[in-house]
């Protein structure tokens, strides 16, 4: 009997093209065996499809793969009560990088090969990697793109190419009207030059004409102007096109760009989309510069927990950093007791505790490996109580995101405006009446599709996870939790908030309602 | 020129006959705004046209036969793309080699997979309830047995009748036809010919 099961199970397999190793046949009779003979066949076909959705790499079937594949079927429920929220760390975001010959972005390394301190080569390829994702984003504009049938109508909207500096090094005579697309970098001492894969051109920024944009070196840029003796007098300077994140999605389809447990990206969900919908209570909360040693801080806290205890939300975001000023030696032991504290405050309302999760997103000063970014959560050991108190409690990195449901949001606590005011190039306010820092903020994030187009010198980034800063395809939702005055800028259907400094705002904060997208600011005013 | 774009993916494909180039997605969308462009054109001079506007009718006509052709190209490039995973369904299994599953568009594998499926379907329909596998002897088999060499190390191989075979480098069996020919499409063994 067990020879015509086998043979039945063999069968099974080579009739949809697979072949069962030795192993793996012992291991399915082992399984197939005590069902009844009538109910086995069905048994077979589902364990043949479950194999099937399996990403195989040879059409031998061994023990590991069958087993991988009984999981998944084995428990699909809990898969779906995963998806709704999800905060990952900037560390499992998947590493892409555009490949220019294939059109379309493919996995650097495997997730387990990268180092946090890795060689000398990849630091050249973090502004390869942002140029080629830059790059193709701009030829695909219809700017750049030729036109569809040349001649045929007057009224065509006139077309630009874009040369690499390449181009201009290999000219001697006078070129005018150029495109360029590079990055700004400051390779001697007060001297400008635009810098592309191809090479590197010194730049003439005496008469340009800036528009829109806080231009920080190392952010791309798009340089029009005219090339002689070696030098490119540049007339204007811009960023690149931007682009939403729908025209993204539909170029490169389902690929998961933002991480999380979902094999495709969960913007096409409609079963995600539809969950989002119904459910029109969920909000988010989010505050920055929460310090836990201040009194006030944590009165006006209780006073916020107090109001949601009725209805809690779906998930509260603190941001660092935690303690006001940084206390030396004994900082981390502040900072655990702070938490302790705040866990006794939160323990009150039993509701948020069993409904609310809560996030905590660690500042410039909270204790960990120091400000490089990608940053590591807060130590495990310092808010072990917490986290046991409130089971519904992740520490995560800076930057982090948060899927929920269809969208996508990405958290970020860093001075970032400030920092990029510093090292701007040109300086909009000391020329122009009217500067709106936030737009201009916000324009050069989008533009550059990362969270902080800044020398390596100002704001280092651990090299092989550049990857993690990317703005690409845009979130729904980017919070830069900043001591800069709060705002709330939509640019490409992507909305930027800055809850502004907690203590510092009297006490505002940013409420966001994802079914019908909306941002609320809120303050939590004296009680008269 | 009309139609250029079309043209080009023919000619890659042609040139790429015993291989599965990556889909060049680009392409197929300038094609596809092209004719997006001759149809605008094209409805706007039917308009005139019917306004009394005669001699528009051949500059209508061009457009139209440009129209049919990027179609017509553009099915082409697709469905020869198809049939080449077809042929490689039959000859190496349901897996596809990485390569060529780097090179296909989202679509072409759902394809594939909904392929293999039916494939199985009808296999395992036939024969009286034990299904056939059709992959098998592709070609008349001469004898039941033949004598094969083992090219790399693959470790235990159970055949259907439950003996288990060692397949280690430069071995030699003989073994039933049905039963290795798989293993010969994969390039594990190698059939000895005298």
């Amino acid at each position: 009997m067990s020879l015509n099961l086998k043979n039945q199970a063999f069968m099974a397999f080579q009739i949809s093209g697979l072949t069962l190793r030795s192993d793996a046949g012992k291991y399915l009779l082992s399984l197939l065996s005590p069902i009844k003979e009538c109910e086995r066949g069905e048994w077979l076909t589902k364990i043949v499809e479950a194999v099937q959705r399996q990403p195989l790499t040879s059409s031998f079937v061994d023990k590991t793969v069958i087993e991988k594949a009984l999981k998944e079927f084995t428990d699909p429920e809990k898969e779906e009560a995963e998806a709704f929220l999800n905060i990952i760390s900037a560390y499992s975001v998947p590493a892409l990088a555009y490949d220019p010959e294939m059109k379309r972005f493919t996995s650097k390394k495997d997730a387990g090969s990268i180092n946090l301190h890795s060689d000398a080569n990849t630091k050249a390829f973090i502004f390869l990697q942002r140029y080629d994702l830059v790059y193709q984003r701009t030829i695909r504009h219809s700017l750049f793109s030729p036109p569809v049938i040349t001649g045929l109508s007057p009224l065509q909207p006139q077309s630009f190419t874009l040369k690499p500096v390449e181009f201009l090094l290999g000219t001697s005579s006078k070129q005018g009207n150029l495109i360029v697309l590079g990055m700004l970098t400051q390779m001697k001492e007060g001297k400008y030059f635009l810098e592309d894969p191809t090479g590197a051109v010194p730049l003439d920024l005496s008469k340009t004409v800036y528009k829109g944009g806080l231009f920080t070196e190392n952010s791309f840029v798009l340089a029009e102007g005219v090339y002689e003796d070696s030098i490119f007098h540049v007339s204007a300077l811009g960023f690149p096109p931007p682009e939403p994140a729908s025209t993204t999605l539909q170029h490169f389809g389902k690929t998961n760009f933002f991480g999380g447990p979902h094999a495709t990206s969960v913007r096409t969900s409609k079963k995600l989309k539809s969950l989002e919908e119904n459910n029109s209570e969920a909000m988010f909360i989010f505050l920055s510069d929460v310090w836990l040693d201040k009194i006030e801080v944590l009165q006006k806290l209780k006073i916020l927990l107090a109001g949601f205890s009725e209805m809690p939300p779906t998930c509260f975001v603190l941001m660092g950093n935690f303690v006001s000023v940084p206390q030396g030696i004994s900082h981390s032991k502040i900072v655990k007791d702070c938490f302790e504290k705040l866990a006794n405050m939160i323990s009150e309302f039993p509701l948020i505790v069993q409904n609310s999760q809560f996030v905590f997103v660690p500042g410039p000063s909270d204790p960990g490996l120091t400000t490089i970014l990608p940053r590591p959560s807060i130590p495990g050991k310092l808010v072990e109580d917490f986290c046991n108190k409130i089971p519904n409690s992740v520490f995560a990195t800076n930057p982090c995101r948060i899927q929920y449901c269809s969208q996508e949001i990405t958290v970020f606590r860093e001075d970032m405006v400030a920092k990029m005011c510093r090292s701007c190039v040109y300086m909009p306010w000391e020329h122009e009446e009217q500067v709106n820092v936030p737009n201009l903020f916000v324009k050069t994030l989008v533009a550059n599709a990362h969270l902080c187009p800044l020398p390596l010198n100002v704001a280092p980034v651990y090299w092989e996870y550049d990857h993690s800063l990317w703005l690409y395809p845009l979130p729904d939702i980017v919070v830069c939790g900043d001591k800069y005055d709060p705002f709330c800028v939509t640019n490409n259907d992507c909305t930027f908030i800055n809850p502004g400094s907690f203590p510092h705002t009297d006490f505002s904060f940013k409420v966001y309602l994802p079914s019908t997208r909306q941002v609320e600011d809120s303050q939590i005013t004296d009680v008269p | 020129m009309l139609g250029e774009k079309a043209l080009e993916l023919i000619k890659e494909m042609k040139r790429s006959q015993d291989s599965l180039p990556i889909l060049k997605e680009d392409s197929i969308k300038q094609v596809l705004e092209e004719m997006k462009a001759l149809f605008e054109e094209n409805q706007r001079d039917v308009t005139a046209s019917v306004n009394e506007e005669l001699q528009l009718h051949t500059t209508v006509q061009l457009r139209h036969s440009v129209l049919l052709r990027n179609k017509r190209c553009l099915l082409t490039y697709l469905f020869t793309r198809l049939m080449y995973l077809k042929k490689l369904r039959w000859a190496f299994g349901s897996v596809l080699p990485s390569d060529v599953r780097s090179n296909l568009s989202e679509s072409e594998y759902h394809w594939f997979i909904a392929y293999n499926k039916a494939l199985a379907t009808y296999m395992s329909s036939i024969g009286d309830g034990m299904g056939v596998d059709l992959q098998q002897h592709l070609q008349p088999p001469k004898s039941f047995y033949i004598q094969v060499r083992c090219l790399q190390d693959f470790g235990d191989f159970e055949t259907a009748d439950g003996t288990k075979v060692v397949l280690t480098k430069n071995s030699v069996h003989l073994m039933q036809r049905s039963q290795c020919e798989k293993l010969i499409h994969q390039g594990i063994l190698e059939h000895i010919t005298i």
